[in-house]
């Protein structure tokens, strides 16, 4: 059990532990903030599992034994790394997916604090109990 | 140029997000964003009818053959983002842009903001883009800016309690954005692809020898995403409390969004994990929860938006009971009835943003008397109200009628009890309404001289006119549009 | 029952619209234990749907204003129907 092999199912788990946190910060924290804490977390757990997913070579999308007949034509003689490159590269769609999950996320976080901070205006205070208390109206 | 090819579904997306970043940056300047808001809504209305029908793929990029000696399973792979655009998603589009259109237009006299006609702009976009795309990150890229631009809506109104509103709406929908790119992320890990196609074919191949966990789990993780988009149960109380909080014209437009926005998941949703065994029932069982609870808590509501949103979240449930229930007789009818209660829904919508505009306030408890003050909108009200109940010659009863029919066709007589008792239901809760707005004496500002004839807009009447209209035009002649539905339905596939 | 809707009548509260809410509740629950038992012979559902409608059973009626409580706007209620949610989906559909 070398480091490299455990590599993929060590992120798996911080990733899980990411997700497991952040629900239990929005569930059970009083602190509106670390309820949108909360959420950054289970996102940015997300982002790690989408990225760990394309590190598995076995998704890489033409096999090495395809290139491999490949580098004998003509066009690409002067191939010859490439079955190896193929058969160790990550593949590379998960990192520009993530990059656009993360881009939407920063959206909602500013939307976020914003009205937070509004509401910490109006309330003086942070704690949901305050806030979202049941006036009958 | 090419003429021919600039009409492409990609354009349905790609304008109103152009227009809305222009209106974004001429905010303020009153004459120049009422200007170009016209010219966005006019431009908006004519996209859907002269948009070419077919398969976009985006860059050009076609689909590949002869992939033999490859790890895939498949002889051909969509190698882009692919987007359908057929008579059905053209009509939903449509029906989007007019109901934009009017929530635009209801407030034009006065001050228009250039941000609030930008989130309209917005939510077109992204609701556009999930009905038509066949990529599955696309469609979650689009969902989370339509929970943005929803909240953003709900924050135009300004009071207290919406901001407290869209923090939990916002809060909800970034979870439940989590869970679909979670489950999105898994299929990309296991099967590699993300075109919806692609992943259908693979899917079939592969449950051949049997379901595996990972795709159960990520149906799991996107199907709390599709409760949270369409409102369901337990996300109900959160989506009427959003149709509520904004302003009613918007409600009209928003919970049109959500119908339409439950149909086309569900059918990716469908394509993928049709092979789960329980996931009908699973889609049935929370159908009915929404529906039921709508109903109940509509007619517990003191506040009439309020009581509008938990009728349209009702409405949604019954859409969702006929997906449920997986024949084609029954999908076409839900897919109908989503169709017509939008259209339906939003008359009642905008009669309470004249409501509003008289009154100030929405308590029904505050309001009463307003029959002969406000002209003939009682009238239309009312066959608002027949419109939504079911009845006929209105296109819900037509829509209502086949899913009841399709229900106890397929061996669900109990659900037929359930459906014609909900729609009952809502036209108790929709005259409650009717008669403590109109018809309850009594109230103090009833004595006052100037309520004599209020002024209100003169143009949400005129589109409530017109939304009774296509009720009635497709209520006596639906076969108009249900066979085209019927062929959209039956090229699904799975069904 | 009576006295309990006597008392919301005195508050001023609307009762029609109670009574239709409640037998919407009580024909969810007879039909939908029906269904249920109808087409799910397995044991995870009959276990499932006997649990929930002995629950409902045993409380006391009227149903429509414990219905309208558990629908109040406080996030931590909504928050609890997420997670119960998401733990019901992922059990029902095989997941675990």
């Amino acid at each position: 059990m070398s480091l490299e092999t455990l590599f993929q199912p060590m992120c798996f788990l911080t990733a899980a532990a990411l997700v497991v946190v952040g629900l239990y910060a929005v569930i059970f924290m009083d602190n509106l903030l670390k309820k949108i804490i909360g959420v950054t977390l289970i996102s940015d757990g997300v982002n790690l599992v989408l990225i760990t997913g394309g590190f598995n070579k076995i998704v890489a999308i033409i096999s090495p034994e395809m290139y491999e007949q490949g580098v004998k034509s003509t066009a690409f003689e002067t191939l010859t790394e490439f079955p190896e490159f193929a058969a160790q590269a990550a593949f590379p769609l998960p990192s520009a997916l993530v990059l656009t999950s993360i881009v939407i996320s920063v959206s909602i976080f500013a939307i976020m604090l914003a009205l937070a901070i509004r509401l910490y205006q109006h309330y003086n205070s942070m704690s949901c109990s305050v806030i979202f208390k049941e006036v009958d109206e | 140029m090419n003429y021919e090819n600039f009409f492409v579904p990609a354009l349905l997306v790609a304008f109103p997000l152009i227009s809305a970043i222009c209106l974004n940056f001429i905010h303020g300047k009153d004459r120049a964003v009422k200007g170009f808001a016209f010219l966005s809504i006019i431009v908006v209305l004519l996209l859907p009818w002269i948009t070419q029908y077919g398969v976009y793929w985006f860059g050009g990029h076609p689909t590949v053959e002869n992939l033999e000696g490859t790890n895939i399973m498949l002889s051909k792979l969509n190698l882009a983002i692919v987007y359908n655009f057929g008579i059905i998603q053209k009509i939903f589009i449509a029906l989007l842009a007019l109901l934009a259109s009017a929530a635009i237009l209801v407030h034009f006299t006065e001050r228009v903001s250039g941000v609030y006609t930008a989130m309209i702009m917005l939510g077109i976009a992204s609701a556009s883009a999930v009905i038509m795309a066949d990529d599955v990150f696309n469609i979650f890229v689009f969902l989370e800016i339509l929970t943005i631009s929803q909240a953003a809506l709900v924050i135009a109104v300004g009071s207290v309690r919406a901001y407290k509103t869209a923090i939990k709406y916002l809060i909800l929908g970034g979870v439940a954005g989590s869970s679909i790119l979670l489950g999105i992320a898994i299929l990309l890990g296991r099967y590699g692809m993300l075109n919806v196609s692609d992943l259908h074919k693979v899917i079939t191949v592969e449950s051949q020898v049997g379901i595996s966990h990972a795709l159960i789990v990520a149906c799991a993780l996107i199907f709390i995403g599709w409760l949270f988009e369409s409102g369901m149960v337990p996300f109900h109380i959160i989506k009427s409390d959003v149709y509520s909080k904004a302003r009613p014209s918007v409600g009209a437009f928003m919970q049109t969004q959500t119908k339409f926005v439950l149909v086309a998941l569900w059918v990716i949703i469908l394509r993928l994990f049709y092979g789960i065994s329980t996931f009908n029932a699973l889609i049935l069982g929370v159908s009915i929860l929404s529906m039921v609870f709508g109903v109940i808590m509509a007619l517990r509501q003191t506040e009439f938006t309020r009581l509008l949103a938990y009728v349209a979240v009702a409405q949604a449930g019954l859409v969702g009971v006929g997906l449920g229930i997986a024949t084609e007789a029954s999908v076409s009818a839900s897919v109908f009835h989503a169709i017509n209660d939008a259209l339906a829904m939003a008359i009642l919508f905008l009669s309470a943003s004249i409501i509003l505009q008289i009154t100030k306030t929405m308590d029904l408890h505050k309001m009463g008397g307003l029959l002969w003050k406000s002209g003939l909108v009682p009238l239309w009200s009312m066959l608002g109200i027949f419109a939504v109940s079911c009845m006929p010659p209105f296109n819900t009863y037509q829509s209502e009628f086949r899913i009841i029919s399709a229900a106890s066709q397929a061996g669900y007589p109990e659900l037929t009890v359930i459906i014609i008792l909900t729609s009952i239901a809502t036209f108790v809760a929709l005259i409650k309404g009717f008669y403590s707005i109109y018809l309850k004496e009594g109230q103090d500002y009833l004595s006052a001289k100037e309520m004599d004839r209020t002024p209100y807009s003169d143009r949400t009447e005129y589109v409530m006119l017109l939304l009774l209209a296509i009720c009635l035009a497709i209520g006596l002649f639906p076969q108009n549009i249900l066979q085209y539905i019927q062929q959209f339905v039956s090229s699904i596939g799975v069904i | 029952m009576y006295e309990k809707f006597f008392e919301k009548i005195k508050q001023g509260e609307d009762i029609a619209g109670a009574f239709t809410g409640d037998y919407q509740m009580i024909l969810l629950v007879s039909l939908g234990v029906l269904v249920l038992f109808r087409f799910f012979a397995s044991t995870r559902f009959a276990m499932a749907a006997a649990f929930i409608a002995l629950l409902v059973v045993l409380r006391a009626l009227p149903l429509v204003f414990k219905v309208s409580k558990e629908h109040s706007d406080t996030f931590d209620s909504m928050l609890f129907y997420f997670a119960l949610t998401i733990g019901l989906v992922i059990i029902l559909l095989g997941g675990i």
